[in-house]
C-alpha cells in the first residue's frame, strides 16, 4: 500500500493563490514551488510515498501560478518521475487536474 | 486652445455618444485628443512660463458609458500620461449622463491626487502588482451581489489573476510595468450583472514584443498588415488573435513557459459566467464570446477588457 504525504494548498499555502513570482505579487507560483512543493516532493521522494497534492479549497488558479510551480517541478526532476510520484487531487475543477498533469509532462509548452 | 495672462488652457470635446463598447473609434479619437493635449500643454507652458490645464469638455455628451469613465478617470490620475498637469470637466448638459457620472465619482474638479466615489455600487482598484488578496474580495462581493451568498466563483478569480498577470508581461521582459493596471466594477441591480472594466494602459497586445516578433516570422501576408483594407487588417488580427489564444504566441519574456493568460482567459470568457466579453486593444476589436475580430481605424494604445458577470445555474 502506497504512503502518502499531503499538501493541502488553501490550507497549507493560502485559498488565493498569485501569479507566477513575487515580483508580480504575493503567493506566487515560485513561493508555492520553494516553500512547500520542492520539499515535499523531496520527501516523499526519500521516503518512497506519493505526494497528493489537493488543489480544492482556494478560489481559484492562474495559469503561471501551476507553470511556475509544477513545471518547476518536472524541469528539475523530469516529467516521467514527477507522474510516478505525484497525485493531483481536484475534484472541484476536473480540467484542473488535466492542466497540471498536462504541465509536468510538457513544461516546456506549459 | 485659449490662452490667459498666467495659463495655457487645452479644451478637448467630448462626442455626443462616448463609449468604448458601442462607439469605440469616437471614444478613442477623444482620449487620443486629450493625451495628445497633455504634450502640448506642458510643452507651451515651459516656453511661455504659464501653468496649464485641460478641461474635457463633456457638455454635449449624452452617453458616456463605464468604459470611458474608467479611461477618463485614468487619464486624468496617471502622471504617465497627464504630466501632472492638472485636468477640468464641465460636465454634460444631459441630466441622466450627469448623475451617472457623479455616480460614478467623478467631480467637477479633479487632480491628480483624488477622485472620490459615494456610491457603493462603484469600486475602483488601481495597482502594479497582481494582488490576490483584492481578486478574493471582488469573488466574494460579487458572489454576495449576484447570489446573496459567498459562493467561489473560480472563472472569475482566474480571469482577474491573469488580467493583473498580464499587465506586467506585455511590457517588456527587461523592464516592469510603468502604468498600473485599472480595475472598476459597476453593480447594476436591475439587470443583476456586474460590469467589470480592466485597463492596462501599456503597450497593447497587437504591439507588443512578441507578437511583432510572431509577424516577423510568419508569411509575407503579415508584413502587409498595416497598408491593407480595414477589412483586411480585420483578417489578420483574427489570424493574431488566433494565433495568441491557441498559445502559439509566447509572452515578451521569450520563456517557453509564459503566454497562457490570454488562452484562459477566452477561455473562461465561455463558461457562461459572462454574459458580454470585449477586448480592445491597439486596432482591433474582439468579442471574445462570439469568437469576432474587427479593426478600427483608431489606434488605442493600451487595452481594455470589458466583461459582464451574470447569474448562472451553479
Amino acid at each position: 500500500m502506497n504512503k502518502y504525504i499531503e499538501i493541502n494548498v488553501s490550507h497549507d499555502f493560502t485559498d488565493a493563490p498569485g501569479a507566477r513570482n513575487p515580483q508580480d505579487g504575493p503567493d506566487s507560483g515560485e513561493v508555492f514551488y520553494n516553500r512547500l512543493l520542492l520539499p515535499k516532493f523531496e520527501e516523499a521522494l526519500k521516503t518512497k510515498s506519493i505526494l497528493l497534492v489537493d488543489m480544492d479549497g482556494t478560489f481559484g488558479y492562474a495559469t503561471s501560478f501551476i507553470s511556475e510551480s509544477f513545471g518547476s517541478l518536472s524541469m528539475k526532476f523530469g516529467p516521467e518521475l514527477v507522474l510516478k510520484n505525484i497525485k493531483i487531487k481536484s475534484d472541484e475543477d476536473d480540467g484542473l487536474k488535466t492542466y497540471i498533469k498536462s504541465t509536468i509532462k510538457n513544461p516546456e509548452k506549459a | 486652445m485659449t490662452h490667459n495672462e498666467n495659463e495655457v488652457i487645452f479644451s478637448i470635446q467630448a462626442p455626443e455618444e462616448c463609449s468604448m463598447i458601442e462607439y469605440p473609434e469616437k471614444a478613442i479619437s477623444f482620449f487620443n485628443s486629450a493625451e495628445k493635449a497633455y504634450k502640448q500643454a506642458i510643452q507651451l507652458a515651459r516656453e511661455q512660463k504659464k501653468t496649464a490645464r485641460i478641461v474635457y469638455d463633456l457638455s454635449r455628451s449624452v452617453i458616456f458609458t463605464e468604459t470611458s469613465i474608467v479611461i477618463l478617470i485614468a487619464h486624468i490620475k496617471d502622471r504617465n500620461i497627464n504630466r501632472g498637469l492638472p485636468s477640468i470637466l464641465t460636465f454634460p448638459k444631459d441630466k441622466v449622463c450627469e448623475h451617472k457620472l457623479r455616480k460614478a465619482g467623478i467631480q467637477k474638479k479633479v487632480g491628480a491626487s483624488n477622485i472620490d466615489h459615494d456610491d457603493a455600487q462603484v469600486q475602483k482598484i488601481s495597482n502594479l502588482q497582481v494582488t490576490n488578496k483584492i481578486a478574493k474580495q471582488i469573488v466574494i462581493d460579487s458572489s454576495i451581489f449576484l447570489y446573496k451568498k459567498d459562493i467561489r466563483i473560480k472563472e472569475l478569480y482566474s480571469i482577474l489573476i491573469e488580467l493583473m498577470a498580464n499587465t506586467n508581461n506585455h511590457a517588456d521582459s527587461e523592464n516592469t510595468a510603468i502604468y498600473p493596471w485599472w480595475l472598476f466594477l459597476f453593480k447594476d441591480e436591475k439587470k443583476e450583472i456586474i460590469k467589470f472594466v480592466f485597463l492596462d494602459l501599456g503597450v497593447g497586445i497587437f504591439e507588443s514584443l512578441p507578437v511583432k516578433q510572431f509577424i516577423i516570422k510568419e508569411p509575407l501576408s503579415f508584413l502587409q498588415v498595416k497598408t491593407g483594407s480595414v477589412k483586411r487588417r480585420g483578417e489578420e488580427l483574427n489570424k493574431i488573435f488566433s494565433a495568441l489564444i491557441s498559445g502559439k504566441i509566447k509572452s515578451s519574456t521569450g520563456l517557453p513557459t509564459r503566454g497562457k493568460g490570454l488562452p484562459l482567459i477566452a477561455k473562461i470568457a465561455k463558461s457562461g459566467h459572462f454574459c458580454s466579453f470585449k477586448i480592445i486593444s491597439n486596432d482591433a476589436y474582439i468579442d471574445v464570446t462570439n469568437n469576432e475580430v474587427s479593426a478600427m481605424n483608431e489606434n488605442f494604445s493600451g487595452t481594455l477588457y470589458y466583461f459582464e458577470l451574470k447569474k448562472s445555474i451553479l
